[in-house]
């Protein structure tokens, strides 16, 4: 019986209150220790959906995901995952050169622009896709007004996938409640938990414009 | 031997026991050039020939003839990778390297003959015969002979067909009744010089083939290059359900024909035809070659739901252009999606069934380009994967924003300074970007690093020459 507890408490799904207990492996640091402190097991939720909240877009937020992409997908070169990093209708084009310079190797994105935005959740149907698909590390996906439905089935899907997921939406979506393991929201001010698994909701300021212009850290060239 | 010795003959052949078969090279039909010896290695079957007859067919219409004998040609392909017609009504094709496979020469035949009977009973009767030569099989399916497995034996049996199984002239043919020959063997029996001279040197010819004296080479038959399949629905409609059932009979027939040809595809077009008007073509394409119905029936599926249908449909073809063979089909199964080496085997699945809802120009890769213009130095590619840069990029030194806008956004300026949701406050530029003269998309512009009364820094620049007004090209995200 202390065998089957124990598998199932290893395997991460099971939250005990008090506990940090997402472990670690489910983990993906975040790159800034500030965040990764306040974030159950050390960084983003793996196999989760988290939510970003944005006042406007170019706030920081590709600042704040690239570390852990990058992460991801230099861990994918070195082991055997899937290294893909899927674009759901992003606002603007994602620039190669810049991630290039940032250590994501641009052959590896994959980048989907739904004709007629956030028309019957296109959007979310190609990021369930991606996320089912088991051949990406990350999937982004960008999308205004979502259906409750939607939400829900999005988190299922990076439930059972091994994926990293993130929405980004408009700040005002922050009213609507969300089934997303962590939601952030990122204005002028920095970066507020609304919502985290296993962890307390709380505001931190982060160092994103030193990250996020563009500087190639540690990589020359 | 006080002579050095012999180095090698200039002609090495003179050394070696002659052939024993000279081999016709065929199509994927690896066969020894010469046979060596007996005492090296045990005697190769030589080569079997099957005949088939449909004797209703000689009184069909050519070209419908000709559409028989090809379909009954791709049914037996599976026996044999070497068939070719001989019209109107018959066709032979090589067993003598298939007997192993199949169970020798009984199990094959009856294997054969189950496979015709199941589709010719329309076509009449067939008849079979084997022989070692393609043209001694034919006569003796002709004349409904027993079969003859060696060369050796083929003269007796030969020689009591009779001699209209050669298909000469009609006056040849008149000739030799006059002469009172009725039998092959009795034309055997003449001399060679005065039956040419006398019926013509085809006859004499023909002999020496069906013997197996004279080689007779046979055009191949080529399977043809494309697949079309038509279904006419049993009442018109306008739901996809029907249609996908109705498509999913054509898919399982194209799958069958592709196994059957060892290819795929990669094209397919769907034609849905309307009662007085044009058909609607809906047209799949492919990043790999496929030859999975399933497959493809998920992707229709999904294409057929953005489909708008301007009227009923009464009746559906699905045709595959071009075949793709020398691919190895995307294996399911043994290695899951997702580890190892094949990570990357489900991703064109991924981006075909994106495509078929989105559209193809929905979803495409990034790559590199070595460009000193920002907007030039990278390319969507529509095989996400590819397209890797292998020329040595530009180093970067300098920033450049993560968001790329598709195209310049023009601003306007309030006194020499550039105005976006309110005055943008330099901060730090600028960088001159001067080049592309040769190509006529020259750029001349100066860049800076703006912030916006929002806190979001933008990068923006402002042109060299003419107006000197300022854009809007990217935004650090």
């Amino acid at each position: 019986m202390d065998g089957g507890l124990d598998k199932l408490l290893r395997q991460g799904r099971v939250w005990q209150a008090g506990r940090g207990s997402l472990a670690a492996s489910q983990a993906i640091p975040s790159g800034f220790a500030a965040l990764d402190a306040c974030l159950p097991g050390g960084g983003w939720p793996r196999a989760a959906l988290t939510e970003l909240l944005l006042d406007t877009h170019g706030r920081g937020e590709l600042a704040l995901v690239l570390p852990a992409l990058v992460r991801l997908c230099t861990a994918a070169e070195a082991g055997a995952q899937p290294r893909w990093v899927c674009w759901v209708a992003p606002p603007f084009m994602p620039y190669a050169p810049a991630l290039a310079a940032r250590g994501l190797p641009p052959e590896f994105m994959l980048v989907v622009h739904p004709p007629g935005q956030a028309l019957r959740g296109e959007p979310l149907w190609a990021a369930e896709q991606a996320l089912r698909s088991g051949q990406c590390c990350a999937v982004l996906v960008w999308a205004d007004a979502v259906a409750d439905r939607r939400l829900r089935r999005l988190q299922l899907a990076a439930e059972a996938s091994d994926a990293w997921a993130v929405l980004f939406r408009p700040a005002t979506a922050g009213r609507q409640p969300s089934p997303a393991a962590l939601r952030l929201a990122l204005d002028a001010g920095g970066v507020e938990i609304l919502k985290c698994r296993g962890a307390r909701p709380g505001r931190l300021s982060l160092p994103l414009e030193a990250a996020g212009a563009g500087d190639c850290p540690g990589r020359p060239g | 031997m006080g002579r050095a010795p012999r180095t090698l003959p200039l002609f090495p052949e003179e050394d070696l026991p002659p052939p024993e078969a000279l081999a016709e090279p065929g199509p994927g039909y690896p066969r020894p050039v010469v046979a060596p010896s007996p005492v090296a290695a045990p005697a190769r079957p030589g080569p079997l020939w099957l005949a088939v007859q449909l004797p209703a067919l000689a009184d069909t219409a050519a070209a419908a003839a000709r559409r028989q004998l090809e379909r009954l040609a791709a049914r037996l392909a599976a026996f044999s990778p070497r068939i070719s017609l001989i019209e109107p009504d018959g066709l032979v094709m090589e067993i003598g390297a298939s007997l192993r496979l199949f169970g020798g020469h009984d199990a094959l035949r009856e294997a054969i003959e189950a496979r015709l009977a199941e589709r010719t009973a329309c076509l009449g009767p067939a008849r079979l015969a084997c022989a070692p030569t393609p043209l001694a099989a034919t006569w003796l399916a002709r004349a409904g002979g027993e079969d003859v497995l060696t060369l050796e034996a083929l003269a007796g049996p030969l020689g009591a067909l009779p001699v209209s199984v050669w298909r000469g002239s009609a006056a040849s043919l008149a000739l030799l009744r006059e002469l009172g020959i009725r039998r092959l063997a009795e034309a055997l029996r003449l001399p060679r010089d005065a039956l040419a001279r006398r019926c013509g040197v085809e006859l004499v010819q023909a002999l020496d083939r069906a013997l197996g004296r004279q080689p007779d080479p046979r055009p191949a038959w080529i399977p043809r290059r494309g697949w079309r399949g038509t279904l006419e629905l049993p009442a018109e409609t306008e739901r996809h359900a029907p249609l996908l059932e109705a498509l999913a009979g054509l898919l399982d027939g194209l799958a069958e024909a592709l196994r059957r040809r060892d290819a795929a595809v990669q094209r397919l077009r769907l034609e849905l035809f309307h009662l007085a008007r044009p058909a609607t073509p809906v047209v799949l394409e492919l990043l790999q070659p496929s030859r999975d119905a399933g497959h493809l029936q998920t992707l229709y599926a999904r294409r057929l739901e953005r489909q708008v249908l301007p009227a009923p449909v009464i009746a559906l073809a699905l045709s595959a252009p071009r075949l793709e063979h020398d691919v190895v089909p995307a294996a399911a199964g043994l290695f899951t999606p997702g580890t190892g080496t094949a990570a990357c085997a489900g991703v064109p699945q991924l981006v075909e069934r994106l495509r078929a809802r989105l559209g193809v120009s929905a979803v495409h890769g990034l790559c590199l380009v070595p460009e000193h213009r920002p907007e030039a130095a990278w390319q969507p590619v529509s095989t996400p994967g590819q397209g890797v840069c292998d020329t040595p990029l530009p180093p970067v030194t300098a920033r450049r924003p993560l968001w790329m806008l598709a195209e310049p956004v023009a601003l306007e300026s309030h006194g020499g300074h550039p105005v976006h949701q309110g005055r943008l406050s330099i901060e730090q530029g600028p960088e001159r970007i001067e080049t592309g003269w040769w190509d006529g998309r020259d750029v001349a512009r100066d860049y800076y690093i703006a912030r916006d009364r929002a806190g979001v820094r933008l990068w923006v620049y402002r042109e060299r020459h003419g107006a000197r007004r300022w854009w809007l090209h990217g935004v650090f995200g």
